[in-house]
């Protein structure tokens, strides 16, 4: 007779076979162990919590639908992140064809200010809790560009190489690059203003 | 150092060129102190950004979380049964719209001979949304026991923001 | 028609008399639900509560703030109503909200939920014993309203009968 599977300490594997064959526990159990993630992954993307909870809800409703097609090349966390990084852009795409670039955001193309100013010679990270480092992130990213936020979280946390990010974003890989420079320079100047913030408190 | 130069510097460090590239860069890195400079906030930024992904947790309970997930999955398996029969002949189809019907009666007929016996009550739910495009929330807490019906109505179901009622299930 | 045969088909009669008659006994005797009924408020922080309400079980409020963005929970009055089989009884929360039960039998109830005169919904469910079963919605204030309810075992009723009299 079959064992019946123990859905709080089966793994992703297990659970992700089981769910295959139609099972909803075992997916509410996948669910519940990496929503979080897909949720911060959104978040890090769209910056609105309305937009990533939805975003996030019908990636799983998609990850469901496809999950057949799922064939355990990458973790199953993987996967369904690249599921919410598909839906999250396709969400920007909207929302951008609703707005008309502005000058502002061509001169960000290229670097801006940030572009000509000097190298960081202190670390602005220095001395600093990882909470505090997580907290300072965070504001920093709010102030990025969409377009720089999407490559640099594409990027470092979601780990595609420019190659990928070109094509996901459908972008040239110079595109890619000089969002990816300006995307970090900025961020490094907003750490250092953070890091300026604090020391004078 | 132009645009160029920045972009091939950044490059090297995401492991991006070719190894007679790399070779180039890292040489030039050696001996100028402004591609020094660059590479080493463009290392330690990357270091600290890789590893420090702000960690949000889903502010809802997962219950309610769920919920929402489970009701658009029964809503896109309903609607795609209905998708596929869209091409058939009308005979195919209209043999189809009443094989299920007659099936769910069947089933449901063999359900309730075999629970009629039973003394215990089933669980049973069934909600009316609201009229006027609001809709409804159905969950149930396991910790506590307790079963939520929320309503919303069209004028406003700041379930989650105030603002928009987007973020919750339309009715159908 | 042999002996054997009319046998059969008088025992199934028999039979079948008796399940009808027993079904119909059943529908009559169809006990009253004792149910309690309580309104619960979902609030902001600061912002005015009726002088009638007190804080919520911390445990339930929990449950609600986990779900729900309100920040603080309060609670009315318990109400104990009594349901008679197959008819309506309103209960009048507040000003506003109100809500309309349905015994329907089994400990399946239809609570039909108001705001004013305005039905906001209505739903059919089986009343889990000892557990809360709860609707509730968005009033003009931005408050949120949510109308608890949970069976009152028989036992439980009587003895608390007892008490009051006592």
């Amino acid at each position: 007779m079959a064992r019946r599977l123990d859905l709080k300490t089966a793994e992703d594997q297990a659970l992700v076979r089981v769910a295959q064959r139609g099972n909803m526990p075992a997916f509410e159990e996948l669910i519940s162990r990496h929503r979080d993630k897909l949720y911060a992954r959104a978040f890090s993307m769209l910056r609105n919590e309305e937009e990533a909870l939805d975003v996030s809800q019908e990636a799983w409703v998609k990850g469901w639908q496809r999950l057949k097609q799922f064939q355990g090349e990458a973790g199953f966390a993987t996967w369904m992140t690249r599921i919410v990084i598909n839906l999250c852009l396709d969400h920007l795409r909207k929302k951008k064809r609703q707005q008309t670039e502005s000058l502002e955001e061509l001169d960000e193309e290229w670097g801006g200010a940030e572009r000509r100013m000097p190298f960081l010679v202190v670390n602005p990270t220095e001395g600093l809790e990882r909470i505090e480092l997580r907290k300072r992130i965070d504001r920093a990213l709010v102030q990025l560009s969409e377009a720089h936020r999407q490559v640099l979280v594409l990027y470092e946390f979601e780990e595609m190489d420019y190659k990928q990010i070109a094509k996901v974003t459908h972008c040239s890989i110079g595109t890619v690059m000089s969002r990816l420079f300006y995307a970090r320079r900025r961020l490094a100047a907003l750490l250092m203003s953070l890091k300026k913030e604090r020391d004078s408190e | 150092m132009n645009i160029e130069l920045e972009l091939k510097i950044q490059a090297w460090l995401d492991n991006e060129l070719s190894a007679n590239e790399a070779a180039e860069v890292a040489a030039l890195v050696a001996t100028n102190t402004e591609a020094q400079a660059l590479a080493a906030e463009l290392k330690s930024l990357k270091a600290f950004v890789h590893a420090n992904e702000p960690a949000l947790t889903v502010p809802e309970s997962r219950e309610f979380y769920w919920s929402k997930i489970e009701r658009a999955i029964a809503q896109s398996e309903r609607v795609a049964p209905q998708s596929e029969s869209a091409g058939l002949s009308p005979i195919f189809a209209w043999a189809r719209s009443w094989l299920a019907p007659v099936a769910g009666l069947a089933a449901m007929i063999a359900v309730l001979i075999v629970i009629a016996p039973r003394s215990s009550e089933p669980e049973y739910s069934e909600t009316d949304t609201p009229s006027e495009g609001g809709g409804v929330i159905h969950f149930k807490d396991p910790a506590s026991g307790m079963t939520v019906i929320w309503f919303y109505d069209q004028a406003g179901n700041p379930i989650q923001n105030p603002d928009s009622i987007d973020n919750v299930e339309k009715p159908e | 028609m042999n002996v054997f045969v009319r046998k059969f088909i008088w025992s199934w009669a028999v039979a079948g008399l008796l399940v009808i008659s027993s079904s119909l006994f059943a529908a009559a005797a169809e006990p009253s639900l004792n149910v309690e009924v309580r309104l619960v408020l979902g609030s902001e922080d600061g912002k005015p509560i009726p002088a009638d309400f007190k804080k919520m079980d911390a445990a339930l409020a929990k449950t609600l703030s986990r779900s729900f963005r309100w920040t603080e929970y309060y609670e009315g009055t318990p109400q104990k109503v009594q349901a008679p089989a197959q008819k309506s009884q309103k209960v009048k929360l507040d000003e506003e909200c109100s809500i309309e039960l349905k015994n329907l039998g089994g400990s399946k109830i239809e609570v039909k939920y108001f705001i004013g005169a305005k039905q906001i919904g209505k739903t059919v469910n089986t009343l889990p014993p000892q557990n809360w079963f709860t609707v509730g919605s968005v009033d003009k204030n931005n408050s949120a309203k949510f109308v608890m309810m949970r069976l009152v075992l028989e036992k439980a009723a009587k003895k608390e009968t007892k008490e009051s009299r006592n």
